[in-house]
């Protein structure tokens, strides 16, 4: 038992789990206090010593999953499917294997081998004990891939020595019969249950190869999604990814909130307030016991974010939004817009609604109608008449668009009118610079007009602009 | 001390407390291991609860300390009470100046008075907050750390080394160690992530929310006047809502504040319009209430949708 646990945490290990030694311990320790044969209990024991985050919950709950119930899962399917086709009447199929069992303390098995005899009395632990032991053998650990499945199948039933056991099981009905098996006894039956047997232990072996690939291929798959999922590019999200991204997005807002607060911290306290002080300690006569420092202000960026929600740019505006709500503790005042060839609010659509909800409902084209093609010229200008006053020498105004203005007016001075009222005016683009000022873009012309422009594709990149936004806020 | 997984629950569900054998197990673990515990999950379902009643179910006294953001080692840990300690000072002015009067030179006589600094340092003027108390209490307590997310990184540092060696540093007086190690209970609402180091020392437990049965037991049971039918309506409704994406799911306490309001209302069933118009004692939010009332409607249209005979 102790070295199946130790092989479940080492795979636990592979699987990103950081297990440290004493926690480990710690869960032998556990595991004496409570009654092991309690699924309930055992399994508390486990979470309850390593497993200490949500994230590590989901890969622990999967492979507690597979390698505790993997091969006793899959044998109980097989004796039930074995029962099923030979047996419609559960009782006789019991009472069979009740002369098989009579027959085997008579004596009638006793040259058979481990396998055989198991196989004939349904000895389910056995099997899994011997196929775990076969497995091993042929080295399961070192699968890799689907296309190595039948290799691996192969080796163990060679392991487990699989044609001479056929051979073998087909004399058990003999031996049976032979030393005097009740009379009740359906040889005809034995012997298809032995064959039947057989095919289920190739059948289960096969199950159980298939299992262990997915198990150690679990981190595989795993590690792809995480670091990947950084560096891929906006556009090659689909709908159903971007929905079940939002746990990744929310981690990332709070890893860089932390990040931030902790910075901040730092610099919490100002300067000695001598007024504060006395009156604080005009309890303990004016000597002063306890200092008063004044409280720095914090310096809190205010925040206009300007999204482009044409076709083209759909999915960084939604993710750029996402991840600046999720930020929005952040910041003293954030306002949020999405424009095509107009321009609208959606900032108390986030008040309102839930997250996802509330960037569904504007790109459904409730703000502003989206089947138009995008004029950035139109969409500054109007926000410069209607939204204008609420741009001050505090705010930064963030642009997410490709600057593509399908050859329409590009009104730089609306622009140029924002840059001057705001603190900065920052661009991200969704398009590699290369292709910058090709074709519509006018991302040129707007530049002028910008502090920054940056290439943004991936999460990467936005999460790597907003640090920058918030460190250089203090400047 | 507990017996076994067992006695939890039997305990608990005497005081009360419908606990999961799950969470039963790990309170088990960490009674009889005296390892800190730390417990996870949503606002409202029961984490304080389970602190208080694991105190009350072992007999022993709970000493809490509730976090908050600014919570520093000098809130949790002691004070020195200087108004009482100038006060004494004031009126024993004149004693002083007996002890000091035929002092030679200002060195012995600053020798004089701090050979009685054990005076005014001693423990008549330390304020002993909720961790001094738990360290110098006589007999075992539970110590509860609640909200402990809502403390700072510095808190967390100065709360390890408590849990790891069970003894505090108070520097005029010396170490205190504890006389009988404290079991310590620490709830969080996932605001942030715990430091890695407290995680490790710490057994850990993630409170969910009940599943439906479980939720209605809980009802019926601290609300006796709730009806098994209605009860098991609401927990029937607030499971559906849960799995919907609100800004704030209802918690057990709210399903419980709901309950309550229907009994006061004297309603027996659930209908649409009770719903609508009570439903802000459930969800506190404008647009959870919004899509609340769709919900039930849509619930109510799948059960018919079910009950209909197949073939029709």
């Amino acid at each position: 038992m102790r070295d199946r646990i130790q092989e479940f945490i080492a795979i636990l290990r592979r699987n990103g789990l950081r297990i440290s030694t004493a926690e480990k311990i710690e869960l032998f320790r556990a595991l004496d206090l409570i009654d092991p044969a309690d699924p309930d209990q055992f399994r508390a024991a486990f979470s309850a010593t390593i497993v200490k985050s949500k994230w590590d919950s989901k890969t622990f709950e999967r492979l507690y999953d597979l390698y505790f119930f993997g091969a006793h899962d899959v044998l109980k399917e097989m004796t039930a499917k074995v029962s099923a086709s030979l047996f419609p009447d559960e009782e006789d199929f019991e009472r069979m294997l009740a002369s098989i069992g009579e027959a085997e303390n008579r004596g009638a098995f006793i040259d058979l081998d481990e396998l055989s005899r198991a196989l004939l009395t349904n000895d389910s632990a056995k099997l899994e004990e011997l196929i775990r032991a076969a497995a091993l053998k042929a080295g399961i650990s070192e699968i890799r891939n689907f296309l190595q499945q039948g290799r691996y199948t192969l080796d163990i039933l060679n392991n487990l020595g699989i044609d001479s056991v056929a051979e073998r099981m087909g004399l058990a009905p003999g031996l049976m019969d032979g030393r005097g098996a009740g009379e009740n006894v359906d040889i005809e039956k034995v012997r298809d249950f032995v064959a039947q047997q057989l095919q289920g232990l190739k059948d289960a072996v096969a199950e159980y190869v298939k299992r262990e690939l997915e198990k150690y291929n679990l981190a595989e798959r795993q590690k792809y999604m995480l670091d990947n999922l950084e560096e891929r590019s906006f556009v090659s999200f689909n709908q159903d990814e971007i929905i079940r991204m939002k746990q990744t997005l929310e981690e990332m807002a709070r890893k860089l909130k932390e990040k931030i607060s902790l910075k901040r911290k730092k610099k919490k306290r100002g300067r000695f307030s001598l007024q504060r002080t006395l009156r604080a300690n005009q309890v303990h006569g004016g000597a002063p016991f306890k200092l008063i420092f004044d409280d720095k202000e914090i310096d809190r960026p205010s925040i206009i974010v300007l999204c482009d929600i044409s076709d083209s740019v759909r999915n960084a505006s939604r993710f750029m939004l996402q991840f600046v709500y999720l930020l929005s503790d952040l910041f003293s005042k954030v306002r949020s817009f999405v424009f095509v060839d107009d321009i609208g609010e959606i900032t108390h659509l986030f008040r309102e609604r839930e997250i996802n909800d509330a960037i569904d409902y504007a790109f459904r084209g409730q703000i502003i109608d989206v089947r138009r093609r995008s004029d950035f010229g139109n969409s500054f200008a109007e926000f410069n008449r209607e939204f204008g006053s609420l741009v001050d020498h505090r705010t930064s105004v963030i642009i997410l668009g490709d600057a593509r203005n399908n050859y329409r007016d590009p009104c730089e001075w609306a622009l140029a009118e924002i840059s001057r009222k705001a603190r900065a005016v920052l661009w991200l683009n969704p398009e590699s610079p290369k292709a910058w000022n090709f074709g519509d873009s006018v991302m040129f012309q707007y530049s002028k007009h910008c502090k920054v422009v940056r290439e943004v594709r991936n999460l990467r990149q936005l999460r790597e602009f907003v640090d920058e936004l918030m460190l250089g806020a203090r400047t | 001390m507990f017996k076994s997984v067992e006695e939890v629950i039997q305990k608990f569900e005497k005081l009360d407390y419908i606990i999961g054998r799950r969470a039963a197990t790990v309170v088990y673990l960490a009674a009889r291991l005296e390892k800190p515990l730390l417990v996870e999950g949503p606002a409202g379902v029961g984490k304080t609860e389970l602190a208080k009643v694991m105190a009350a179910a072992l007999g022993v006294e709970l000493i809490r300390l509730q976090c908050y953001e600014g919570l520093d080692e000098a809130k949790a840990l002691y004070e020195w009470e200087y108004g009482k300690q100038m006060l004494y000072t004031q009126i024993l002015k004149d004693k002083i100046g007996e002890i000091i009067c035929d002092a030679p030179d200002l060195p012995s006589a600053i020798d004089r008075i701090s050979a009685e600094d054990e005076v005014f340092f001693s423990e008549r003027f330390l304020l002993p907050r909720p961790i001094l108390r738990a360290v110098t209490s006589d007999h075992p307590i539970l110590l509860l750390v609640d909200e402990v997310d809502k403390s700072d990184s510095e808190f967390e540092a100065f709360l390890l080394e408590v849990l790891s060696e069970y003894q505090v540093s108070v520097p005029e007086i010396g170490t205190i160690k504890a006389k009988h190690t404290p079991l310590c209970v620490l709830t969080s609402n996932n605001t942030r992530e715990m430091s890695d180091a407290i995680k490790r020392r710490c057994l850990h437990l993630y409170l969910d929310f009940p599943d439906p049965e479980t939720e209605a037991r809980i009802i019926t049971s601290r609300e006796p006047d709730v009806g098994k039918k209605l009860a098991e309506q609401i927990v029937e409704y607030v499971a559906a809502l849960r799995k919907r994406d609100l800004k704030k799911s209802p918690s057990i306490s709210e399903s419980l504040d709901w309950s309550r309001a229907l009994v006061l209302l004297n309603i027996e069933t659930l209908g649409q319009e009770i719903v609508d118009e009570t439903i802000n004692v459930l969800l506190k939010y404008e647009g959870d209430i919004r899509k609340a009332a769709k919900i039930y409607s849509e619930l109510e249209e799948q059960k018919r949708k079910n009950a209909e005979p197949a073939g029709e």
